[in-house]
């Protein structure tokens, strides 16, 4: 109750030069449970608090999917409209400064169920090294061709940053940031866990400080640490059971190659870039490719 | 050092051979040629705009109504002192006896460059649909819209922090526009975004002054002038449509202002104010001098915005007896009496509607301001249909009751 009397988006007055903003209380994060391909994801997440700029719904989870009825990501988002997706669960959560000095930032939280819009029956998303090159050619499908200077290559966005995987799962995972380069960094974390063979579930969690500047302006007016405690708490509590069929998949590829695992490490991809209509391949970038 | 120029004498910079000199002092040049050498190295399109404006004093460009210009103090020898405000730079002059020009002072910010590029100064943004109602933004590094065919361009108020959260409130906006498709289109296309950073809002009551003088307002002028340039880079693209919101209509209309002044033309782009807070009339007398089309409704105004209705009469009056505007008399009528219905509207034009259709429509219809009066002229000379559009506004289900086969031809032209 303090809390909501104290840090509330009421803005009376200017803050500080800095501030640590308070989001919403993660410990009274209620689980939420879907059924995606036969497999159940289960995750906590605060109750919706959208920011007071425009009208931003949350996306509630309903009781079945019917993932066969994807639709194609918009041409202006994914020029290569080589991945499908099935929106499951939205929310946005506002982070407000001390007293009366207002909204400053928000965390948003997506989940989505990916597939390729040409399906291919070659390969199996519970392969950890599918699903890394999946992850990998769907944020270049997404970002890679958001060039700023065509001459020199410097780009809009940079990923992967990060790179880990969901330490709590056992099933092959990935989660990477992808960062802003101008203004504030904006910080992403895109979380994939594949749900069957042809399906992966994708979170993607995007921050946005409510400061201008160059990012360590931003940094300095909004303290990112809030955003990303909250970030971090939602993927912890991200747990999954496979269905049978997945189980028996994975459990597979686990005796065929023991070895099998996501690489600890990987560096920024080289953008720009495009992805080709099979949404794998990543090529080199053309402007007229899908113009 | 291996000159013998006294340092202390003024140097011509533009207007050597014809026009008016334009001298500067030697205090402000380096900075002056810093910007010159900026500007020619093709990177720094806001530098090119500078340089030129000041080169353009020469041309004689200048003049007391020039938007641009913020009279300062008159000497007592008659010379006068002015400010300019461009994109990266304060520029004080002094207009001299001889008729020429003399910068004296610069207050230039060479970093302007990176100000744009971390959302500090006003910029042009290419706005990509997330999801959610959530938008990207990303700078246009050369400051003009996409080429494609009605491209769509959102202008948005001050006060947000980052463009991503102007588009987001922008995008339900624009799509509120009459040619805009809808938000399924808005979404689909995306669209561009002037944005303006700044804490407050543009225009509105707090601001009367400024919103109703809006060509005066000089905390627009680097905005404008920014705008402007895309404007003109953009007259050859087929259909651009530009939509403001809120206080975005100030930045639009200076700019309309300052392509107006300079002759320029844009018939085929379209331009549609949401909920202004500066004169929409300001507004739709610039968008006549650029020939632009205006759609049937040239805004859309809350009811309780008291700045966007305050000269709705007028600006229909103006759209009704300009030549470039396609308004008829069936619907300026119509549009006043649908104005008479807002807030500040209301005691306004209640007297004014039936004299003022009439008249409008020539129909000489003298009656006095009571409502069923004019409703029961409206039957008399629905025949010429021309009131009866009027009417139709206010009182479309009372046509539909007392004249159902007028009310389904009618219904048509609104």
């Amino acid at each position: 109750m303090r809390n909501f009397i104290k840090y509330s988006k009421l803005k009376l007055r200017d803050g500080s030069e800095s501030c640590s903003p308070v989001g919403p209380d993660f410990t009274k994060a209620s689980n939420h449970t879907v059924a995606l391909a036969g497999t159940q994801l289960e995750f906590k997440a605060p109750r919706h608090d959208p920011p007071p700029y425009g009208k931003i719904r949350q996306r509630r989870i309903s009781n079945s999917y019917s993932l066969s009825d994807a639709r194609v990501h918009g041409y202006n988002f994914q020029p290569s409209q080589s991945w499908k997706t099935t929106e499951v669960f939205f929310r946005d959560w506002s982070f407000c400064g001390p007293w009366f000095t207002g909204f400053m930032g928000d965390t948003s939280c997506f989940l989505q169920v990916i597939q390729l819009s040409e399906p291919d029956a070659g390969i199996n998303f519970l392969h950890p090294q599918a699903l890394e090159i999946a992850s990998l050619a769907y944020i270049t499908a997404n970002y890679g061709y958001r060039v700023y200077d065509e001459d020199n290559g410097d780009m809009h966005y940079i990923a992967p940053v990060n790179w880990s995987t969901v330490s709590q799962l056992e099933v092959p995972s990935v989660q990477f940031d992808s960062e802003r380069l101008m203004r504030g960094a904006a910080p992403e974390r895109h979380v994939f866990i594949p749900i069957s063979r042809s399906h992966i579930a994708y979170f993607s969690l995007r921050t946005l400080q409510n400061a201008s500047g160059t990012r360590e302006e931003v940094d300095k007016k909004v303290d990112p640490a809030p955003f990303k405690e909250l970030v971090d708490n939602i993927v912890g509590s991200i747990r999954v059971t496979l269905s049978p069929e997945a189980q028996a998949d994975w459990d597979e590829i686990r005796k065929n190659n023991p070895d099998a695992k996501v690489s600890d490490t990987c560096a920024p991809l080289k953008w720009p870039a495009d992805v080709d209509k099979d949404g794998l391949t990543i090529l080199e970038y053309d402007p007229k490719r899908y113009a | 050092m291996f000159s013998n120029a006294a340092p202390t004498q003024d140097v011509v910079i533009a207007g050597q051979h014809s026009g008016k000199p334009v001298k500067i002092t030697p205090t402000a040049k380096p900075v002056y040629d810093q910007l010159v050498k900026l500007a020619r190295d093709g990177n720094n399109y806001w530098a090119e705009i500078t340089v030129k404006a000041i080169n353009e004093l020469a041309a004689g460009r200048l003049h007391q109504n020039n938007i641009f210009v913020k009279p300062g103090a008159v000497h007592r020898d008659g010379t006068e002192e002015f400010v300019m405000i461009l994109p990266g730079c304060k520029v004080t002059c002094e207009k001299l006896d001889a008729d020429g020009f003399r910068i004296l002072h610069f207050e230039a910010d060479i970093q302007y460059g990176q100000a744009i590029a971390s959302g500090g100064a006003p910029g042009l943004y290419t706005a990509t649909y997330r999801e959610n109602d959530t938008w990207d933004t990303e700078l246009e590094k050369r400051g003009r819209i996409r080429e494609e065919k009605n491209r769509m361009v959102a202008i948005c108020d001050s006060r947000y922090k980052d463009p991503d959260r102007a588009a987001t409130v922008a995008a339900p906006r624009i799509a509120e526009a009459p040619f805009s498709g809808g938000s399924g289109m808005v979404n689909g296309d995306g669209f561009d975004l002037h944005y303006t950073p700044g804490e407050k809002k543009l225009g509105g009551l707090r601001n009367y002054r400024n919103a109703i003088r809006v060509n005066q307002y000089t905390e627009l002028n680097e905005s404008a002038l920014l705008l402007a340039r895309t404007m003109y880079q953009a007259k050859d693209i087929q259909g651009v449509r530009w939509i403001s919101e809120d206080g975005g209509s100030g930045v639009l209309t200076q700019a309309m202002t300052i392509l107006a002044g300079q002759g320029v033309k844009l018939p085929n782009h379209k331009v549609f104010l949401f909920n202004p807070t500066t004169s929409p009339n300001t507004a739709v007398k610039a968008a006549h001098s650029l020939q632009m089309k205006l759609d049937r409704h040239f805004n859309k105004t809350r009811v309780l915005n008291v700045v966007g209705n305050r000269d709705q009469l007028e600006l229909i009056g103006n759209r009704w007896k300009s030549k470039a505007d396609s308004l008829t008399t069936l619907q300026a009528a119509s549009d006043i009496f649908a104005h008479g219905k807002s807030m500040h509207g209301v005691g306004l034009t209640m007297g004014t509607i039936v004299a003022g259709a009439a008249a409008v429509a020539g129909a000489g219809i003298t009656a006095p301001a009571a409502l069923t009066a004019f409703l029961t002229a409206v039957g008399g000379v629905v025949a010429l249909g021309k009131i009866a559009g009027g009417a139709a506004k206010l009182g479309n289900t009372l046509v539909e009751n007392l004249l159902p086969e007028h009310h389904d031809k009618l219904k048509g032209k609104f």
